[in-house]
Order: structure tokens, then C-alpha cells, then sequence
């Protein structure tokens, strides 16, 4: 097993950032297709509890796209072999400057590309 | 515990009336309740006929057979122009309100409820309809659910807020040169402006006979559809009212995009447009697979042509308000009107002269195609109180200007189904434009945008 061969790295972190413009620019058919069409997708939310692509989609439909935009630190791509990755981040929204947001997915690659196939977003008070 | 309809569309209220899973008394005393508690931030509503719409909703319950309703128990409102028994028809205005109450309902109300659905009471608007902003002197702006500084747009401001807002899930409203999709867009929700002649304005208070269109706003291209299902029909009280067969867009819905040619308005309808508007554009064009740009000819035109129309209409039916009453308008509407009663009679001829020349034209457009798509709103929705905007390095009053893209298409009296694009921060609409009748053609597509995520009326954080 190799871990973060570098062409897959970069394949994986140009996944996450069309995934984080199309996620502030509320892009919801951009975000549905990144995310693995499959009804064993998750997707845990703030406060979303999401089993399979089309209740993450039926999510993204109704979201409000107010105050969606964020800014990202400590972001951590791992890689595992040439089909399997892990993406790490914190995040901080201008709507919420008391918290930090948390999330982590794992990342697949299939035919079509490389897809999420597990979420976890939360929001915690700010660690200091 | 009963399922939580507080965000359901009219066709899930619908069914789980139908199925028993709901009381349509339980439905309509949660709405009631939604507007007790955001309309004094909304300011949607400016009548609410609790009492009637419990009664209603108690005889929904008491149906036999509720599978046979499309619309069972689904609370809705209307703009303030259309008749409600035993109300004023207030059409925004303060003179209206010296009116006695109507002494009965408008037959679209009459027709909603017959399909099952519940009438809630009547909605904010802009002064008389001529109005883009949602703004009324007299009883205050309706605001945006999404950002409660901002417009709603105008001028059936109201139906917008309560429908974005979740106060119900559909609403009337009135469209002579983009009052339906003007709000539909800037609240980020669904509205049909059909054919002109297609649904009946009778017990409506008018605005510009010759441009005036009514219909509904919804937050699901399906909610469109099923509603303006229920409200067909000839209705002679009319004189625009056109003998139609009943033609279901319900049924058409599921049929996605096979087979039809979808092509996207250029030059005028890109001209002016801040990015957000052309954003929109760009992700329905793209995911309808609309590539070829066509030029509606004489856009421009078209417009001034509809205010020359919208300008002399009016005046002329506001004339004797105007000399007798003229301190109770709104100024920002009365100095339009007063304007109005001064073009030459020459500049009319000559409008509705170039309008026929000009509907000859766009429907040859639809020999190559079946629908085109247009901006909404040249932007998202403006602050409250904003007095210009800059439209192409032009700065232009907002209130004129919201309608830039959505006058030369009513001044044809073509059928519209405005769709929201969910953009960050606010969300903006899109026109899908069809042939003369074939709102078929326009709701299939917004429901095919649905679908595919590319249309959405987001849920505000209220």
C-alpha cells in the first residue's frame, strides 16, 4: 500500500476543492454529483441525520443558501493506494465566528471519478 | 404524532389528507399558526380569515371520498386584488379600503376550493400592481424570508413572502408585466404566469386589461401545475377569457426533456444582467443541455411598447381617482399614473401596432424551438428602500428596471414558469418560456430541473 503518492494526492485535492466552491456556491447539482449516487452514501450532518444519495439530495434542494461561505484550516488529504482517501478540515463561517466546524469524508474512486461515500460535518464551540 | 407538513408542498399536504395520515383542520391550524408567528416580521399577510378557513378545512375532514380533491387541505392565500367574500378589495391601495366587502369570492378562489384547497386570506402587494419592489406605503413592505432587509419584488410581494416564508405553501397572483416571476425569483420560489386569456381575472380589481395575467406561486414545479389544473376553465365574466379545452399539465409532468428543443435568449436578455443573474442561467442552460442562443427580435422595443400599454392602461382606469383622491396614492405610484394620462394617443396606436408585428416574430422563434430560457431578474433581491441599481454602467431606478427582462415577454402574453436557482447568498430565478398554451411544455421543464437539483426554492433560516 502505498500512501499519498503525489499525482494521486492532487487528483483527490482538486475533488475537494470543486467540492468546497461548489458547497459556498451552493451548486447543488455539482454537490449532488460528488457525492456517490449509491443508497448506502451517508452524510451526517450539523443536524442531519442522511441515509443514501437521495435523502442527501433532497437536503441540498431545500438548504438555505444564506451565509454558506467559509474558510477552511489544518485540511489534511491522505491517500491510500491509488482509489481510497481520506479529507480532514476545519472550517469557520463569518455567521458563526464561536464555533468550529468539523468534517471528514472518505473518498472513493470509481469510473465516473472520485466520489464521497462517507460525511461527518459538526459544528463544536471554538477550541482555543 | 401527525407527520410535520410545516415545509410540505400542496401535493404532500394533499395526499396525506387524502390518506387520512392528516387532519386538513390540523394542516390549517399549524399554517395559522406560522403566520401568527413570522407574519409581523413578514408582513405577507394583510387579511387572515382564520374563522372560514377553519370551517373549510372541518368540511375537508368530513369528505368521503378526499382521493377525489387534488388539492385537499392545502392552505393557501391570495394577493389583495382578487375578491374575497365579505373583504374589501383593497388591490394594495388606500382608497380601495372605503370599498363594501365583495359580495362574493373570485371563481380562481371558488375553483382552488372546490379542488379541496383552503383559503387563508389576502396577501401584501404593491400599490394598484404597478410595482416591482414589493414596497407599500400604506401597509409597509412585505419582506424577504431570506433576508428579511431585502424585497421581496413586486408587485405580488406577499404571495412571494408567504410562500418562500413556509406561512402556505401556495398563493395567487397577478402578473401584468412580471409581478408573478419578479417575487418568485427574488424569494427564490416557483410561479406561473400563464397564456394570456388562459385563466379568468373576473372579481379581480384590474390593472391593465390588455397585459393583466393571473396565476399561481409555489414551491414545487408540481404545486404549479396542480393548481393551475384546478383553475382552467372558460369563464364568460372574462371578455380576455378564451374557450379552451381543458389542456392538464399534471399529466405531462413526468415526461423529463426527451424531445423537446430548448434554446437559450441572448442579446438583450444578457445585456445588463449583474453575474448572479447569468450564473442562473448558465446552470439551467447547462443542465438542460440548452446550447443554442437565438435573439428575440426587438426586445427593447417590446418593452417600452408594454410601459407605453401599462402607462395609458392605467391611467386611464385610475383617471378619477387621480383627480379627485390623487393625495392618497402611493406618490411613487400616482406620478407614474398622472404621467401616463399625458403620452399622445399617436404612441398607443403605434405600440399595439408594433406589438402585433412583433408576437408574428417571437412565434416564428418557436418553429426551431420549444422553450427559451430568460433571466428573471437582472439580480438578486435589493435592499429595502434601494432607489437605483447600475444595469449595464447605467445606474436606473430599481422599481422600474426589476421587470428589464420579464415585460417583452408578457407584453406577447406568452406562458412563463419562473424557477428559483438556489445561488449563494440568495437565490434568483430563471424564465422557461413556451409556446402560446403550452404551459405544459414550461412546467415539464421545471419539474426536470427539479429532478436534477438545478431548480430548488431553498427553506430560509427564519
Amino acid at each position: 500500500m502505498e500512501i499519498d503518492l503525489p499525482e494521486i494526492v492532487a487528483e483527490v485535492r482538486e475533488a475537494f476543492a470543486l467540492y468546497e466552491k461548489a458547497l459556498v456556491s451552493n451548486d447543488v447539482p455539482a454537490l449532488n454529483a460528488l457525492f456517490r449516487d449509491d443508497p448506502r452514501t451517508v452524510r451526517y450532518g450539523g443536524a442531519e441525520i442522511l441515509y443514501g444519495h437521495a435523502e442527501i439530495k433532497a437536503f441540498r434542494a431545500a438548504r438555505s443558501p444564506v451565509a454558506l461561505g467559509r474558510t477552511l484550516s489544518r485540511t489534511v488529504i491522505t491517500t491510500f493506494g491509488r482509489e481510497f482517501a481520506v479529507a480532514s478540515t476545519l472550517y469557520v463561517r463569518p455567521s458563526a465566528l464561536g464555533k468550529t466546524g468539523r468534517q471528514m469524508q472518505t473518498w472513493v474512486k470509481f469510473a465516473e471519478g472520485w466520489r464521497v461515500v462517507a460525511a461527518h460535518v459538526s459544528l463544536i464551540d471554538k477550541v482555543k | 404524532m401527525a407527520q410535520d407538513l410545516s415545509w410540505a408542498t400542496s401535493a404532500e399536504i394533499a395526499r396525506a389528507v387524502a390518506s387520512g395520515a392528516s387532519r386538513a383542520l390540523d394542516v390549517v391550524d399549524d399554517a395559522l399558526a406560522r403566520i401568527e408567528e413570522h407574519n409581523p416580521t413578514l408582513n405577507a399577510f394583510t387579511a387572515i380569515t382564520a374563522d372560514r378557513a377553519r370551517a373549510k378545512a372541518c368540511a375537508i375532514d368530513a369528505t368521503r371520498d378526499k382521493a377525489q380533491l387534488p388539492l385537499a387541505g392545502v392552505p393557501f392565500a391570495v394577493k389583495n386584488l382578487f375578491d374575497i367574500e365579505g373583504l374589501a378589495t383593497v388591490a394594495g391601495s388606500k382608497i380601495n379600503r372605503a370599498h363594501p366587502p365583495a359580495k362574493k369570492d373570485s371563481p380562481l378562489i371558488e375553483r382552488l376550493e372546490a379542488a379541496g384547497a383552503v383559503l387563508l386570506g389576502a396577501l401584501n402587494m404593491g400599490e394598484y400592481a404597478y410595482d416591482f419592489t414589493g414596497e407599500n406605503i400604506h401597509d409597509g413592505p412585505s419582506r424577504n424570508p431570506h433576508d428579511v432587509s431585502r424585497m421581496t419584488g413586486g408587485s405580488s410581494g406577499g404571495s412571494g413572502s408567504a410562500v418562500a416564508g413556509g406561512l402556505v405553501p401556495l398563493a395567487l397572483g397577478s402578473d401584468t408585466n412580471g409581478s408573478i416571476r419578479v417575487p418568485a425569483s427574488l424569494c427564490g420560489i416557483f410561479g406561473l404566469k400563464p397564456t394570456y386569456g388562459r385563466l379568468t381575472r373576473a372579481h379581480s380589481f384590474p390593472f391593465v386589461a390588455s397585459l393583466d395575467h393571473v396565476g399561481p406561486l409555489a414551491r414545487s414545479a408540481r404545486d404549479l401545475a396542480l393548481s393551475y389544473d384546478a383553475m382552467q376553465g372558460f369563464d364568460a365574466e372574462d371578455g380576455a377569457s378564451l374557450d379552451r379545452p381543458f389542456e392538464p399539465a399534471t399529466p405531462q409532468l413526468e415526461r423529463g426533456l426527451d424531445g423537446l428543443r430548448i434554446a437559450v435568449a441572448g442579446g438583450y436578455f444578457k445585456k445588463g444582467a449583474f453575474p448572479e443573474a447569468l450564473a442562473a442561467l448558465e446552470r439551467v442552460a447547462k443542465a438542460v443541455g440548452a446550447r443554442n442562443e437565438i435573439d428575440i427580435p426587438e426586445a427593447a422595443r417590446a418593452r417600452a411598447a408594454a410601459y407605453v400599454i401599462t402607462v395609458t392602461e392605467g391611467a386611464a382606469l385610475h383617471l378619477e381617482r387621480l383627480r379627485k383622491q390623487a393625495n392618497d396614492f402611493d406618490p411613487a405610484v400616482r406620478d407614474r399614473l398622472i404621467a401616463g394620462a399625458m403620452v399622445p394617443s399617436t404612441l398607443v396606436v403605434q405600440a399595439q401596432k408594433f406589438r402585433r408585428w412583433y408576437r408574428a416574430r417571437v412565434l416564428e422563434l418557436f418553429k426551431s424551438c420549444d422553450a427559451i430560457l430568460a433571466p428573471a431578474t437582472p439580480c438578486t433581491a435589493p435592499e429595502i428602500g434601494q432607489q437605483n441599481f447600475t444595469l449595464d454602467g447605467v445606474e436606473l431606478p430599481v422599481r422600474a428596471n426589476l421587470g428589464l427582462y420579464t415585460q417583452p415577454i408578457s407584453f406577447i402574453g406568452l406562458p412563463v414558469a419562473a424557477v428559483p436557482v438556489a445561488l449563494a447568498p440568495l437565490p434568483i430565478g430563471v424564465q422557461i418560456i413556451a409556446a402560446p398554451w403550452r404551459e405544459d411544455v414550461a412546467l415539464r421543464i421545471a419539474h426536470a430541473l427539479e429532478q436534477m437539483g438545478a431548480g430548488a426554492a431553498p427553506k430560509p433560516n427564519l
